[in-house]
């Protein structure tokens, strides 16, 4: 029953996020605009020429461990000849927001996450603050950049020499740096024409997507990136003694990553980057006193802020530090400095910091420049999308009580909604949902009587809920996923891909032979694709079968759920098949069972709350060339796999009422999140743990509502 | 002939979230320890009713046994499958259930023997049996399970750790549950003013 209501429904409920989200995510308006004047007088720089070599997610251990595979940077740590800090990133810990910190010494708005996925965004450049790189093209110096092509989006038409690589196709970690290193050759010769040279690596970036920090093509590509610096140094200090120019070599990570290989949060592992300085004169003698040497943690030798990386490159080059830089020049490098020049740098960075504390005007704006945080929300824009999304809400729970729905399907989403007030609530989001889908079975058993099938609902569920630990504060603990060795995994993927196919062989005796065939075609694609032989027309023609297996006109199909099991297959990792299984087996009846799976099927498969949680791994799968709307399409498919397949199960069991109930939840919650968002606006975790949270919200709302009018 | 006194149950429904709240600095620091020297205390408010209401000594004996046993097993597996650490915390969780066992299971029992597994798999099966013991039952489980509610909460206060709210929940859902009975009683009596027979029952599977 598809009644214009839930279109009505729907429009409200996007026209008010929208809305909102134009007023929660505003772009950053730059404190101070124009760009700085040089202050140091009648004194030379001690660097002429900057090569900066960002390496995508270089997390400070996988330098400066031990076990860290990069010989020639430890040699230099070892002769002291290198200035080696751990710089430590602010949220969110994404590519476009941390390469403005870099250029800038700023702390950019939440929103360049969310731009830093729209590839094809201008406005990336066009809140750009004074950096310095737009100062040394303003100068009149030439700088060449290779790497990700989000330089471009940043700084259209500075370099005079450029090969941008998109950053979006993870699954390829050799190919995009030799993009970038296939230039070196030209670019390291004595004639070489450029003052800057900007080389962005994201090899590391995807070996840790794909793979996590402790795979084994981690090592190779340490090597590798070991031997661009090895040989990007030689390079310069060659053309150095040639004309007696001098080079300033940076070497930094944007963001870190977790153990799983991902980022965008704040956790240590995600914060915290390598970044060294090498080039003339920056070295310590042996009496000198220095942090080299020393680690806490993931901290190694000098601990700095990102943002301080930008004021040491200004001192360095004798550039003016950026009038929104809130960066202070490292003391290791003011040591570096000649005495006189020191001083002028100290100087002008005070002065610095100080004109851009002037420009706060209450303590509370003064407050946020000292925090580095951009807390610029424009109400009314907040006010009015919530109460267009509250009216949109309040007719679904209108039209629900009208319908005799059941007052506790009224009640759930109110209850959900009051757990957005609580920042602990939200990361811990998993909680809540199974800690429901427990009082569910409880409901359903105590109606039902104990059945062999109710049991088995219990303990299906009760392994499924321990397959992944996700949220925050329990994120480190054990779970089924990390506790089983390697074959054990296999095996289970082996017993669950068996139990699929016996699915598709046995299922509704009345399907006829033409209808299955292509299912276990499909079937059959899948096993190959996932052995790794990654071929992306295997990929494909899962999805081609199964649509053939779907066509009208050859009596009943198989049931969705059975066919969707292949696609799921498909989208989801090997370790996380044995879900499927377990969930064929949960049997549930009612709206409350269904809508807390629905939640807590997400959150089973390792999902979180967090940008970090967020897995690209098989958004990628059959496709060839980096296209937004298909890598979005299957990365929404593969993160939601499981609340699809409970959405299926829910109309199937619930078919009158599942299209408004789902509606339901999804109006009431965003408006109460909205709402919490508005009122804790200024609340320590509003960018690491509420904007997140409105941003899979989004999602969310796409989910039900193509739940309710599908 | 058995009559359930609901005022005596509720009184001493109240004794264990009194001895909790006065050894509550001791149910923090040593959970385990601190349950087993309640467990006592908890056993004995509950039995005296159960004497006191005319029920077989057998009867009660009986459900202790199998409440202190078989209960506990039970209501750890139930735990467990509820979100109870799984690998570690092993007394604290036992605890937990034997002292559940005894504020749900074991006054259930003592009237009513547990249904079989015949019986068990019926619609309603559960509710039938704990027909009378709502209050014990409802009121044990569903505030153990509402002491749940503060764990993930990021205040990192020591009565976090488990098994302290989930403990503390049963013991305030068991006096709730146990008042409640009693109010309910006193309202069913009154509004029947010629029936002066009470609402409880001597069921017998």
């Amino acid at each position: 029953m598809r009644s214009p209501w839930l279109w009505l429904i729907l429009l409200l409920q996007i026209v008010g996020l929208a809305i909102f989200a134009k007023g929660f995510f505003a772009l950053n308006k730059p404190v101070l605009a124009g760009s700085a004047v040089a202050q140091y007088d009648g004194l030379h720089a001690p660097f002429q020429r900057i090569v900066l070599i960002v390496i995508d997610a270089f997390r400070s251990d996988l330098a400066y461990a031990d076990e860290a595979q990069m010989p020639y940077l430890h040699s230099l740590i070892d002769s002291r000849d290198v200035l080696a800090f751990t710089a430590r990133a602010s949220t969110p810990t994404v590519t476009l927001p941390r390469l403005k910190c870099l250029v800038t010494g700023g702390i950019s708005s939440f929103l360049d996450a969310v731009l830093n996925i729209a590839e094809s965004d201008t406005s990336a450049s066009s809140a750009l603050q004074d950096n310095w790189v737009s100062q040394l093209w303003a100068a009149g110096r030439r700088i060449h950049m290779y790497g990700d092509d989000t330089w471009l989006r940043m700084f259209p038409g500075v370099f005079a020499q450029t090969d941008g690589t998109s950053s979006f196709y993870v699954n390829d970690f050799t190919e995009v740096d030799h993009n970038v290193t296939r230039h070196l050759e030209q670019e390291l010769r004595l004639d070489a024409k450029w003052d800057g040279l900007i080389l962005h690596y994201l090899g590391m970036d995807h070996i840790g997507h794909l793979a996590g920090p402790k795979s084994p093509h981690m090592p190779a590509k340490q090597r590798e990136m070991d031997d661009v610096v090895r040989r990007v140094h030689l390079a310069s200090q060659a053309r150095d003694r040639k004309d007696q120019k001098r080079t300033l070599l940076v070497v930094t990570g944007d963001h870190g990553m977790t153990e799983q290989g991902n980022h965008g949060g704040s956790t240590d592992g995600e914060v915290m980057t390598a970044a060294f300085m090498l080039g003339h004169g920056l070295r310590e003698s042996k009496d000198e006193k220095s942090n080299v040497g020393k680690q806490d943690g993931l901290v190694y030798h000098n601990p700095i802020l990102q943002s301080d990386i930008v004021p040491a490159i200004s001192a360095l080059l004798g550039l003016p530090i950026p009038l929104n830089s809130v960066g202070v020049v490292p003391i290791a490098v003011l040591n570096k400095l000649d005495p006189k020049y020191a001083d002028q740098v100290l100087k002008g960075n005070r002065l610095q910091l100080e004109s851009l504390a002037k420009q706060a005007g209450t303590p509370q704006e003064l407050q946020q420049v000292l925090l580095g945080s951009s807390g610029d929300f424009r109400l009314e824009l907040l006010v009015v999308g919530i109460a267009i999304q509250a009216i949109g809400a309040a007719i679904a729970a209108s039209r629900w009580v009208k319908a005799r729905g059941s007052l506790l399907m009224l009640g759930l989403p109110l209850l959900w909604g009051a757990t957005t007030f609580a920042s602990s609530f939200i990361e811990e989001e998993h909680s809540f949902w199974y800690y429901l889908v427990n009082i569910a079975l409880v409901i359903e058993i105590s109606k039902s009587g104990v059945t062999s099938r109710r049991a088995l609902t219990f303990v299906a569920f009760f392994v499924i809920r321990h397959l992944h630990q996700t949220g925050d504060k329990y994120a480190h603990h054990a779970d089924l996923a990390g506790l089983l060795s390697l074959p054990t995994v296999r095996a289970l993927a082996i017993l669950s891909f068996a139990a699929i196919l016996s699915l598709v062989l046995t299922s509704s005796p009345g399907v006829s032979l033409a209808r299955r065939v292509p299912v276990l075609l499909a079937l059959q694609c899948v096993a190959i694709f996932k052995r790794g032989t990654g071929s992306h027309q295997i990929a494909r023609l899962v999805w081609a079968l199964i649509t053939v297996s779907l066509l009208p006109g050859l009596g009943p199909h198989l049931p969705l759920t059975t066919v969707f099991s292949v696609i799921w297959l498909l989208q989801t990792r090997q370790v996380d098949w044995l879900l499927l299984p377990l969930m064929h087996t949960m049997d549930v009846s009612t709206d409350l069972a269904f809508a807390a799976l629905v939640q807590a099927s997400f959150f089973s498969m390792g999902n979180g709350n967090s940008l970090a949680r967020l897995d690209l791994s098989q958004a990628y799968n059959g496709v060839l060339r980096y296209s937004p709307t298909v890598v979005g399409m299957l990365l929404f498919v593969s993160t939601f796999a499981s609340p699809i397949f409970w959405a299926i199960r829910w109309r199937n069991a619930r078919p009158q009422t599942y299209r408004l109930c789902a509606l339901l939840q999804s109006t009431v919650y965003t408006t109460f999140l909205c709402a919490a968002c508005t009122v804790l606006r200024h609340h320590l975790f509003v960018f690491s743990v509420f904007s997140p949270k409105v941003l899979y919200a989004v999602a969310w709302a796409v989910f039900y509502g193509l739940v309710a009018v599908t | 002939m058995v009559q359930r006194l609901r005022w005596l149950e509720a009184i001493s429904g109240t004794v264990p979230i009194v001895l909790t709240y006065a050894y509550f600095p001791a149910l923090i620091a040593e959970p385990v320890a601190t349950i087993a020297k309640l467990t006592p205390f908890v056993l004995l408010s509950t039995v005296i009713p159960l004497f006191a209401s005319g029920a077989p000594p057998a009867n009660i004996l009986y459900s202790v046994a199998v409440s202190s046993t078989l209960g506990t097993a039970l209501l750890y597996t139930v735990a467990v499958l509820f979100g109870a650490p799984v690998t570690v915390l092993f007394s604290e969780t036992a605890g937990l259930s034997l002292h559940c066992a005894l504020t749900s299971l074991l006054p259930a029992l003592t009237y009513t023997r547990p249904p079989t597994l015949d019986r068990l798999q019926r619609p309603h099966a559960l509710t039938e049996w704990a027909d009378g013991s709502y209050g014990y039952i409802i009121g044990t489980l569903a505030g153990a399970y509402a002491g749940c509610i503060p764990i993930p909460l990021d205040w990192d206060r020591p009565w976090q750790r488990w098994p302290v709210t989930v403990y503390t929940g049963a013991c305030i859902g068991l006096a709730l549950g146990t008042i409640s009975e009693a109010l309910y009683d006193l309202y069913t009596i009154r509004s029947k003013p010629k029936t002066a027979k009470p609402s409880s029952k001597a069921k017998t599977n």
